[in-house]
């Protein structure tokens, strides 16, 4: 008895059997789940009958439906559904299994697992189009600026030519005029590349020795102009305790100055700029190289300043016209390990300090300061130009024309550029990147692994728009780099650099 | 003439089966997702020209993969429609195996493919993507937006009824 009681309650009250003629009308229906009439067209209980009844032809055939989804007559469920298609002895007929529990149960799992799986998905997506978008953005920041930087350098080049012919008051003015927005674009860009440099995590610091008296003459000869026209005091102090010679990347640090200097002078209108810089000893090898900048300006309000030292992406203040310059010198900062900090001035302005650790490098002196005369050497040199723009090739002869010496061939392209090399001997090229049928890049890779040592150990100074690849240059045994637009002294520097590293290498 | 077709709708879980249905049906949208278990079956009647042809919809839970499915839920299949979520790459990544099954093993039945949930993607980048993938797709659509939904239905009502 006790069986037949379970029976009931655990199988047959989950359990319906409805038997049909072949008609498909229902002949027989126990009704425990759902309420059925003997007569009724099985079709018309449920559209799920309807797309098994063409299976009732043929014969003998069992076919299991797990957990479908029905409502007849008002009842709901989940049921898995066994039917037989008859035979010769038996009609056809359906059971149904009640799993309605076991599917809701089955449900949340499911519910839980897909959720998670697809929020993993999204994510996933949301971070691979945010690296493609960041790719993009920095791939277009380093196109548009290369594609700006090359006619601006054809521009500056020739200001600068211009401006030794013989001119009166009004030209010179006007040409000073000219390449004061030149440079102002050209600063532009360069914050441009530089962002796009951060933000893609390629910031790269090259140290080498630097004179901070020397980055100090170098500031003051910058502003002075502006002091003039500005009523402005402007006090740099230099503490007794500095090295004479410290280790870093000294082109960065003179941008750090520059752009936080260009802030102050920015803002300040009247009254003074003081400069003060001084070192604390961390060991016998290094020290933290120490400046802080005070103006009497109009100031950060004190919510934008905690902003400003607060944050840790990059950001743009929307202090107006600080541009990016203030969170690229934050940037900068923190990748030599320093730190930056915005204070309130003493009764208005700001004062920013700034604390960098450095090496300390006595005794080591710069060959090539930037007031120094460039002393090319004079023995005879065979330099050969690669370059599709013939502005570009102009511009660079122009600038190489004081030097006899120097005899300058020219090439279109990588391809010219092999054939040339291997009829006649150069002492050094100046190889143009972005080139037609094969570029600066390839040339010189080419060149490097040339069988002929002759022509592989020929210099390569690249001539490019683009800094940010400076890694590939190496790779390829690129021997230096000019960025554009560049200047007469910074060619002549480069070139310089070259023959003094080669003479130097043939003495060892 | 009135006649009725089973279709199914088949393709990884969470791509919006049930949604495309509830909005071909019902002509409503609902941005929470509901799992399918097993299969859920509802019909909706078309007129194409001067036929009414009645579609039995099958919308059976999510696979990855269609030897995973139970064929009892194929048997007497007349189209398929194959979709999947263009925000998600694991749910197309396979698609041209997946349609070679189908074509394969149901050969007489007609297949359409669709990419859903369009309107969470640049169009044009999705483009760009299923280019590189070589993905072969019959419609874009959003069940959200009802985009291409009631022609996706429809188009699949003509084949079946040629």
């Amino acid at each position: 008895m006790i069986t037949e009681f379970l029976k009931e309650k655990y199988i047959t009250s989950k359990c319906q059997i409805i038997v049909i003629g072949h008609d498909g009308n229902i002949t027989e229906t126990d009704n425990y789940l759902f309420e059925t009439n003997n007569g009724t067209q099985i079709t018309n209980l449920h559209p799920f009958f309807e797309t098994i009844s063409h299976l009732l032809p043929d014969k003998n055939k069992e076919h299991v439906f797990h957990c479908v989804n029905l409502e007849i007559n008002e009842v709901k469920g989940n049921y898995n559904i066994v039917f037989f298609s008859g035979s010769d002895t038996l009609n056809p007929y359906l059971i149904f299994y009640d799993f309605t529990e076991n599917c809701d149960y089955l449900q949340t799992i499911v519910q839980r697992r897909n959720d998670s799986v697809i929020a993993l998905e999204t994510q996933l997506l949301k971070e691979k189009q945010h690296i493609s978008e960041k790719k993009f953005k920095n791939k277009f920041l380093a196109n548009i600026s290369h594609d700006l930087k090359t006619p601006l350098g054809a521009v500056l080049g020739f200001l600068e030519i211009l401006n030794k012919t013989p001119l009166n008051n009004e030209q010179k003015d006007l040409i000073n005029t000219i390449r004061k927005s030149g440079n102002h674009i050209k600063s532009l860009i360069d914050d441009l590349l530089d962002l796009s440099k951060i933000e893609a995590g390629e910031l790269k610091i090259n140290y080498s020795t630097f004179s901070v008296y020397d980055l100090i003459n170098h500031i003051q000869k910058i502003y002075t102009p502006i002091l003039a026209s500005k009523n402005l005091l402007f006090n740099p102090v230099i503490q007794q305790n500095i090295p004479p010679f410290l280790v870093c990347d000294k082109t960065r640090v003179l941008q750090i100055f520059i752009n936080l200097l260009d802030n102050a002078f920015k803002f300040t209108n009247e009254g003074s700029i003081s400069l003060n810089i001084a070192c604390k000893t961390i060991n016998k090898n290094s020290v933290e190289f120490n400046f802080s900048i005070t103006d009497t300006g109009i100031g950060f309000p004190e919510a934008k300043r905690n902003s400003i030292n607060s944050f840790t992406k990059f950001h743009q203040t929307d202090i107006e016209g600080s541009g990016l310059g203030l969170s690229i010198v934050k940037k900068l900062v923190e990748n030599m390990n320093g730190k930056m900090q915005i204070l309130p001035g003493v009764k208005q302005g700001t004062c920013v300090q700034v604390a960098i650790p450095m090496q300390t490098a006595n005794g080591i002196v710069e060959n090539l300061s930037n007031n120094q005369k460039i002393p090319l050497t004079e023995t005879h040199l065979q330099i050969l130009i690669a370059d599709d723009n013939e502005v570009n090739i102009r511009l660079i002869k122009k600038m190489l024309k004081d030097y006899p010496n120097l005899t300058i061939e020219t090439a279109k392209n990588g391809v010219e550029v092999l054939k040339i090399v291997e009829q006649k001997y150069f002492d050094l090229i100046l190889m143009d990147i972005e080139m037609p049928e094969m570029n600066g890049l390839e040339a010189s890779l080419k060149i490097k692994t040339h069988p002929n040592p002759i022509i592989s150990n020929i210099p390569v100074i690249a001539i490019t728009a683009n800094a940010t690849e400076i890694e590939k240059y190496t790779l390829a045994g690129i021997s230096g780099y000019v960025s554009k637009p560049f200047l007469k002294q910074d060619l002549l520097i480069a070139i310089e650099k070259i023959f003094v590293e080669n003479l130097q290498k043939m003495n060892i | 003439m009135l006649s009725s077709k089973k279709i199914v709708l088949v393709g990884h879980f969470g791509v919006g089966k049930s949604s495309l249905i509830r909005r071909f049906v019902k002509n409503s949208f609902s941005d929470d997702y509901l799992v399918t278990v097993g299969v859920h079956i509802v019909k909706k009647t078309v007129h194409i020209d001067n036929d009414e042809i009645t579609l039995i919809i099958w919308d059976i839970e999510g696979k990855e993969d269609m030897q995973k499915l139970r064929p009892s839920f194929l048997l007497g299949t007349s189209g398929f429609i194959y979709v999947f979520d263009a925000t998600r790459e694991s749910t197309y990544i396979n698609l041209s195996d997946e349609i070679n099954y189908i074509e394969t093993h149901y050969p007489k039945t007609n297949l359409l493919t669709v990419a859903n949930k369009i309107d969470l993607i640049e169009k044009n980048i999705f483009i760009k993507i299923a280019e590189n993938y070589k993905l072969k797709i019959d419609y874009y659509s959003s069940a959200k937006t009802g985009e291409n939904v009631e022609l996706i239905f429809n188009d699949l009502a003509k084949n079946l009824i040629k």
